[in-house]
């Protein structure tokens, strides 16, 4: 259980007294994966279930509590990164550098963040310049020609702290897998699946006054790769090639205006583009290229005003303005407001028993220009019962609602713009055990149940034209077991999760539905993982194992149709070379260490065991 | 708190995380994987095959047969049979001389099965992506595929199923085929970017004559006189509806390839039709946007039903020229299993089965 977070109100608060779960990814935990991207950090993670089309650099989404990828909002220091036109963020392409910790908190949050946030938050906070100078660099290189490179720098500029960072990987991607199709059974090798992916990063911060503090950054990335597409026979390949560039930039004002009154003022643009070429696609019109483009500005004013040692009102507001233009969607552009307020109440209880009680209520309203307005709130409620024993209870009760896209609302040759949001009643209840004693193992176990109406589902009309429709309402329950163990003062890390979902449609959109009562396809019933970090004086050894359940393939649950569930375990060990006046580090990663045969999409082989070597300094 | 109690709870700690480490690592999970249903094939020497798309990319295609004697469907046929999976997005099936070609769309292949024991007798498997998709028989020796990626026909031996000419260019985005008067017509679709019909000398390949018919010619039949009908989609602009052309039937005659009869079927009336099906007692049916259209060709005049035959809106259609019934699929929302309607002459739906996931090519066996 971390110490603390932030993401829940947008201040920082103790984690065992938060309302909700929460996993909290720090720097250490980061360095101990395999991997360099989000989707990488992630793998794991209670609650959170990972579909990609591929290996590194493919396609890849997140499920939370078993909703879509669209129902999960994905921040970037407390701000919306969600794409405006699918609702999704692609975690595969997606570096991690300078991220300080990844916060994960699992149920809804609309109350405190607005659309999207159903199926819970997943918060990349970056590292903020101390001024300290510092010079970081890491080579790598691996499997199916891998290679990778990043260089940062922390310096003081005209009494500016200054990060400056770049990171590259790349690599062939043609991995192995075995295929059969009952006809002839061979091992292949993946082809076009080579990426190149690229990021910058500038980061600038300094006081401006004793009370106030400026923040700026700027992310630029840029990646280039292949999209094979589903393997159906050996030869089959699409030659299609996707191009993603992305601009974010960040500008925060901090204001401590009295001991007990704190502001922000964050600033965000952020512009992104996405080219997909397909020589071979079936479109006449002299053009198959598709083109998306989109920016959004947003403003997010809020402020934390402390009324006594117990209680803390917190209120904000926000306005952010997306368009969008494209090749296959219609030229849109949505304006957004939104006000929020939450409050967060301690009362100590004269108790021995019952000593602490915690209550969250919050509140939002969001506007749309083009789509109906929402009001979600929120009641989180945190019961202190056992000191010594850390035993803790909680229990959450709120709205949240998922905004329709702009593909949804204005894709051309099918978009409905009468969708309406798709809304969510979700109900989380846990108990937290964490020992306020040394080497003590922390348990927690959680049940959520999240009912969502109006869920938005593409579906053909009889002519055959796809389009999206509020079709469906769906319920996902299940529950949560996380267990965390640190002994000899954090040499050893132990962390081993449980999480079960039943997710299922619970409507009828048809005469004699045979999809009702059935679980949505691709969503795992279980996910289970276990990961262990050791470090030995100079050596370091992780193996992080994870299990994924079966999950159907088809909205009807045929059988015959089904992903099979498997086991994958990666491990990386690492060597301290040098300690001063530089630290250097040799680090050798298996992924996939058993060689699992797995698909996470049908027909989207995953890569067998791979390896990667990584030399990285710190000055 | 006492120190052995301390103790005490170490302890169930360090067995509980122990237990954990066991038991993921050693663990498959509280479900196990789902297999398939068992079933059985039909045995009869007449019945109705059905190829249901399935899902694209996802390999579930199946095959249903109907036995009408019973009024029994059977589901999955070609899999029980062959213990495999049919492919990815079956297209289209032809029966020839007791055998059943099985054009699978996504895998890029044929399958043919034989009409007694629904196994295997071989495949042809296209190299490269071109997306066959519809064929046509024209004896032991030929027969002809469209290729709709890759704007090329392919011929092959249905005997030996050796491809003999691959890749032979015709217009854009090849959809419907078929052979008269010793000449193979093939619809160029384009989506709507194009509006010919390729004649080719079906010995040679030579291109015979090109043919302009309407906006997206996209089905085809023969008549018992060896008159060419085809059937055009009409262009969809989906940005701009007004842009919109609409669909029509055309005849040529297989001995000029002169179109010497057209048809336009208004928008209003029937939106952009879909499949059609022609018999041979002078009628034709397609698929609308109010139900199926019933249209009779003789000489050179074309007359088409202003209001529907049969109200069912669906997708795929056949002609049962041998029982004088109208076979229509209905694929339902498209991730279910869907439903096959027969409709007598009058209209009238007689019988209805329930096939699988998106129904749509049929042939019949008798």
């Amino acid at each position: 259980m971390p110490e603390f977070v932030v993401s829940a109100t947008r201040w920082q608060v103790n984690a065992q007294q938060l309302p909700s779960s929460a996993t909290v990814l720090t720097s250490v935990d980061l360095l101990g994966t395999n991997g360099s991207t989000l989707e990488n950090a992630l793998e794991g993670v209670p609650g959170l279930f990972l579909k990609s089309y591929g290996g590194p650099g493919a396609v890849s989404t997140t499920s939370m509590r078993g909703m879509g990828p669209e129902h999960t909002l994905v921040l970037v220091d407390g701000e919306r990164y969600n794409n405006v036109l699918d609702g999704q963020v692609d975690l595969g392409i997606f570096l991690l550098q300078n991220v300080d910790r990844v916060e994960v908190l699992r149920g809804g949050f609309s109350s405190m963040y607005g659309a999207d946030a159903v199926g819970g938050i997943v918060n990349i906070i970056t590292r903020r310049p101390d001024g300290k100078p510092d010079v970081r660099a890491e080579l790598g290189a691996g499997s199916y020609g891998m290679s990778g490179f990043q260089l940062g720098t922390d310096f003081t500029l005209f009494g500016v702290g200054m990060q400056v960072a770049a990171k590259r990987e790349a690599g062939r991607g043609d991995y192995e897998f075995d295929f059969n199709d009952g006809i002839s059974s061979m091992t292949l090798r993946r082809q076009n699946s080579d990426y190149a992916l690229r990021q910058v990063q500038m980061v600038a911060g300094a006081p401006l006054s004793p009370s106030l503090s400026l923040r700026v950054s700027s992310m630029y990335d840029w990646s280039e790769r292949g999209s094979p597409g589903a393997v159906i026979t050996p030869t089959s390949g699409n030659l299609g090639r996707l191009v993603d560039r992305g601009f974010l930039n960040q500008a925060t004002v901090e204001w401590t205006a009295t001991p007990s009154l704190f502001a922000r003022f964050p600033l965000m643009f952020h512009t992104q583009r996405r080219e997909y070429t397909d020589p071979l696609a079936a479109v006449t019109d002299g053009n198959n290229d598709a083109v998306y483009n989109d920016r959004t500005i947003a403003f997010t004013p809020h402020m934390r005003y402390v009324l006594d040692p117990s209680t803390s009102l917190n209120v904000g507001a926000e306005y952010s303005s997306s368009s969008v233009s494209s090749t296959a969607v219609l030229n849109a552009t949505r304006d957004q407001a939104g006000v929020f307020i939450s409050s967060d109440h301690v009362v100590e209880l004269p108790n021995s028993l019952f000593y602490q009680i915690n209550v969250y209520p919050s509140i939002r309203y969001d506007h749309f220009s083009d789509f109906s307005g929402t009001v979600n709130p929120k009641l989180g409620v945190n019961l202190g019962i056992w000191r010594t024993a850390g035993l803790r209870l909680k229990a959450s009760y709120g709205k949240s609602f998922r905004a329709p896209t702009f593909d949804d609302l204005y894709w051309k040759s099918g978009g409905n713009p009468a969708l309406k949001p798709e809304r969510s009643l979700s109900f989380d209840a846990g108990m937290l055990i964490a020992p306020a004693l040394a080497g003590m193992p922390e348990l927690e176990v959680n049940y959520f149940d999240i009912r969502t109406n109006d869920r938005i589902v593409w579906s053909p009309d009889k002519n055959g034209l796809w389009s999206p429709k509020n079709l469906q309402n769906v319920r996902s329950d299940g529950f949560e077991l996380i267990g965390g163990w640190r002994l000899f003062d954090d040499r050893l890390v132990l962390r081993g999760s449980y999480s079960n979902f039943d997710t299922r449609k619970i409507n009828s959109t048809s005469a004699d539905d045979q999809t009702l009562d059935k679980q949505l396809p691709y969503i795992p019933h279980e996910i289970a993982g276990l990961s262990c970090i050791a470090t030995v004086g100079r050596f370091r050894l992780g193996v992080h194992h994870t299990f994924t359940g079966f999950r159907f393939a088809t909205e009807t649950n045929d059988p015959r149709y089904v992903l099979g569930s498997f086991t994958k375990t990666d491990a990386n060990f690492s060597v301290r070379l040098k300690e001063e006046p530089f630290s250097a580090d040799l680090r050798f990663e298996v992924t996939n260490l058993f060689d699992s045969k797995y698909e996470l999409l049908p027909n989207y082989p995953m890569p067998l065991r791979s390896f990667a070597l990584k030399i990285l300094v710190d000055y | 708190m006492t120190s052995a109690t301390q103790k005490a709870l170490r302890i169930l700690s360090a067995l509980l995380i122990a237990g954990l480490i066991l038991a993921t690592f050693s663990w498959n999970g509280c479900r196990s994987n789902p297999t398939g249903p068992s079933g059985s094939t039909p045995v009869s020497t007449t019945g109705v095959f059905v190829v249901n798309e399935g899902n694209y990319q996802h390999g579930n295609s199946t095959l249903t047969v109907y036995l009408p004697d019973s009024n029994k469907a059977y589901q999955d046929v070609f899999a029980l049979a062959n213990g495999r999976n049919l492919g990815d997005t079956g297209n289209d099936i032809v029966v020839y001389n007791g055998k059943a070609y099985i054009v699978v769309n996504g895998s890029q292949k044929i399958e043919v099965i034989s009409l007694t024991t629904y196994k295997s007798v071989g495949t042809i498997v296209f190299p490269g992506k071109r997306d066959p998709y519809k064929l046509v028989i024209l004896n032991d020796a030929k027969a002809f595929i469209t290729n709709v990626s890759d704007s090329s026909i392919t011929e092959f031996n249905p005997s030996t199923l050796q491809i003999v000419t691959d890749r032979i260019k015709v217009g854009l985005n090849p959809m419907g085929i078929a052979g008269a008067n010793g000449k193979v017509y093939i619809c160029n679709s384009g989506f709507g970017y194009d509006s010919t019909v390729t004649v080719l000398n079906a010995t040679t390949g030579g291109l015979i004559k090109t043919v302009i018919v309407g906006d997206s010619p996209s089905e085809i039949g023969v008549t018992t006189n060896n008159e060419v009908i085809v059937k055009c989609d009409g262009k969809s602009d989906y940005v701009k509806p007004a842009n919109d052309t609409p669909g029509s039937i055309s005849k040529i005659n297989a001995d000029n390839d002169v179109v010497f009869s057209k048809v336009t079927l208004p928008l209003a009336t029937y939106g952009h039709p879909g499949r059609m099906t022609v018999s041979s007692k002078g009628v034709g049916y397609f698929q609308a946007q109010n139900g199926v259209i019933k249209f009779a060709y003789t000489g050179s005049i074309i007359s088409v039903g202003g209001t529907p035959f049969s109200t069912i809106i669906g997708y795929g259609i056949a002609y049962d020229d041998a029982t004088d019934l109208l076979y229509v699929t209905d694929p339902r929302d498209y991730i279910q299993p869907g439903d096959v309607y027969i409709i007598n002459t009058n209209g009238a739906t007689v019988r209805q089965f329930t096939g699988g996931i998106i129904p749509g090519a049929i042939a019949f066996k008798h």
